[in-house]
């Protein structure tokens, strides 16, 4: 059966709700201008799947063949940028929550019942729903009248109508304002690399014939880095970074060389025997093996550029190292009087663990362009090397 | 609505002082929007927070200045829909809690101001209170809310028929804690 009476009571209830407004804090504008200052979920992107795919099984690969150590490859989390919630969405829902509990205990406690009471009273134009009187018990007792106010419907909660709204937020909740996150992020990374060398002859007085072979991913190659730095957001896409760099490999280079000063022997006699005029040219092969041992100390600075994602992010980065040798040799190679400047290419996957910590794997390439060595070999050296570093991003 | 649309055009372009201009211009009215769909002030402000975020950043997506408004609102509800299907396993258990501020004893709604009328919302459970909100304020059908709400019509009917319930007997004055339990439960 149909509860006219019910119905009836409820009235105009939703268009009064429809019409219904109500001022927000004054801080919640800069709640909303910090969340929009974030960067976007998804940025346009310059990377082709396949060729991202293709480069991160590229990197298992090398660093599985290259190392043979063993190789911790995490799941790392799909991004569903798209949908994904921002983090600071995160939080204000787990605020919520809090909230949500602190507000069921504050409205218990019998400290906040009594000022909430001013909605709580009838409408003083019904004598049936008379306001109790002052020697009342209830904790109702000495609050205003809940009667609609026709001229605006516009609730302050400044106001002292607002009473409830006001004793609740003073007490449990006021969300504070969050300042957007710093841009400013320490590193360090360990970056475990394969190095090579271009000769360039330095004189004409022996022929090089060239290093010892080796393979591209043999262990002998094996030198490591280790970095330490910070680097900070200028935008969205385009950062900096800059630090000291570590590096150390331990090689002994062999090449082979031939004297230019040939033994010439005449082995036919045209006066005697009448045939042709011939010579044998003899050059002595030689073979000579020499430590390359570096510790090198520098500095790196660079720029990074961000080429899509969020909380994974892909990123390209170059930049330039300028290193100084530390070990004092007197060996052909004299390391502490040798020094590089290299340009250093990579490229990022850096992935977001939670707010203040983040981690990074780069395939990395540096070519030192610029090579200044103590070396006495008849030629000069230009180190390059390539690896994959990994490591860690703090947010302050 | 001139003015309008050049805001609307200001915005599309991310100008920030455009973009405080229609915040300003809109708060109050989303905010009262936000107070129905939750339980407090403070989430009715998360609400908010994440409706704007919304709005301005796909602002773009809105071809005509004079949908603004309506296309506002529907995101602020959208949101609030989600807000409600993120914390429903609170929401949707009935607090009894404070339910001495909420005794009053009236002839019709009619009588009581608009915040009581939206604290008699907000203290509904959640499920029904976003139902009632959705048919009775916003009027949307049964089927519209089932698909918004991932729930069956049936169950839209009924929550409202029990939203209907829980006002009137807090206009009547009833106070039976254990009968809304009973409610929320069933």
């Amino acid at each position: 059966m149909k509860d006219l009476h019910g119905d009836k009571m409820l009235g105009s209830a939703g268009d009064r709700l429809r019409r219904f407004e109500e001022a927000p804090s004054e801080e919640l504008w800069g709640r909303i201008v910090g969340d929009l200052e974030e960067p976007r979920e998804v940025l346009a992107p310059v990377w082709p799947l396949w060729l991202e795919s293709s480069s991160l099984g590229a990197i298992v690969v090398i660093f599985l063949l290259g190392l043979g150590g063993d190789v911790l490859v995490s799941k790392q989390v799909s991004v569903q940028e798209k949908n994904a919630i921002p983090e600071r969405r995160l939080e204000n829902q787990a605020n919520a929550q809090e909230r949500s509990e602190n507000l069921t205990t504050v409205d218990n406690s019998p400290e906040i019942l009594a000022p909430t009471q001013n909605f709580t009273v009838a409408p003083t134009s019904d004598p049936k729903l008379q306001t109790p009187g002052p020697d009342d018990q209830s904790p109702i007792a000495n609050t205003q009248s809940p009667i609609p106010n026709t001229q605006s419907s516009t609730s302050n909660p400044q106001s002292k109508t607002d009473t409830t709204l006001q004793i609740i937020t003073d007490n449990t909740i006021t969300p504070p304002y969050k300042k957007p996150k710093s841009k400013f992020q320490l590193y360090i990374s360990v970056n475990p690399s394969l190095s090579f060398q271009k000769i360039i002859p330095a004189h004409d007085n022996i022929i090089i014939e060239g290093l010892e072979h080796r393979s591209p991913l043999s262990p002998k190659r094996f030198g490591f880095a280790i970095d330490a730095g910070f680097q900070r957001n200028i935008n969205k896409i385009f950062g900096y970074y800059g630090g000291i760099n570590f590096y150390h490999q331990q090689q002994e280079l062999t090449y082979q060389y031939f004297d230019r000063d040939a033994d010439v022997n005449r082995i036919g006699d045209s006066w005697t025997t009448g045939a042709a005029l011939a010579f044998e040219i003899n050059r002595p092969q030689h073979t000579h093996t020499f430590s390359y041992n570096m510790t090198n100390i520098g500095l790196r600075s660079g720029i990074l550029v961000t080429l899509k994602g969020e909380k994974l992010q892909h990123k390209f980065g170059a930049g330039l190292i300028y290193s100084h040798g530390l070990i004092k040799s007197n060996d052909s190679y004299n390391n502490s009087q040798s020094s590089y400047l290299s340009y250093q290419l990579f490229y990022r996957n850096e992935i977001r663990i939670n707010e203040r910590l983040s981690w990074f794997i780069e395939p990395t390439f540096i070519y030192s362009f610029v090579s200044k060595e103590k070396l006495e070999e008849p030629f000069k050296l230009k180190p390059y090397r390539a690896g994959i570093s990994g490591g860690v991003l703090y947010r302050f | 609505m001139p003015e309008l649309q050049g805001l609307f055009e200001r915005c599309k372009r991310s100008e920030p002082r455009a973009q405080r201009e229609l915040y300003d211009l809109f708060k109050n009215r989303l905010m009262g929007l936000c107070r129905r769909y939750t339980s407090s002030r403070e989430e009715a402000e998360d609400v908010l927070q994440e409706s704007f975020v919304k709005i301005f950043r796909k602002i773009d997506q809105v071809g005509l200045a004079d949908k603004v408004e309506s296309w506002m609102k529907s995101v602020a509800v959208r949101t609030a829909i989600d807000f409600y299907h993120k914390n429903k396993r609170q929401k949707d258990m009935y607090d009894p809690g404070d339910t001495s501020i909420l005794k009053v004893e009236a002839a019709s709604i009619d009588q009581v101001s608009d915040e009581y009328l939206v604290m008699l919302i907000n203290h509904l459970p959640g499920k029904c209170r976003m139902v009632f909100n959705l048919f009775e304020v916003e009027g949307y059908s049964h089927t519209e809310i089932a698909a918004m709400m991932d729930i069956t019509e049936s169950t839209s009917r009924s929550q409202l028929h029990y939203a209907k319930t829980l006002l009137k007997e807090k206009l009547r004055g009833v106070d039976r804690p254990n009968h809304y339990e009973r409610l929320a439960r069933g």
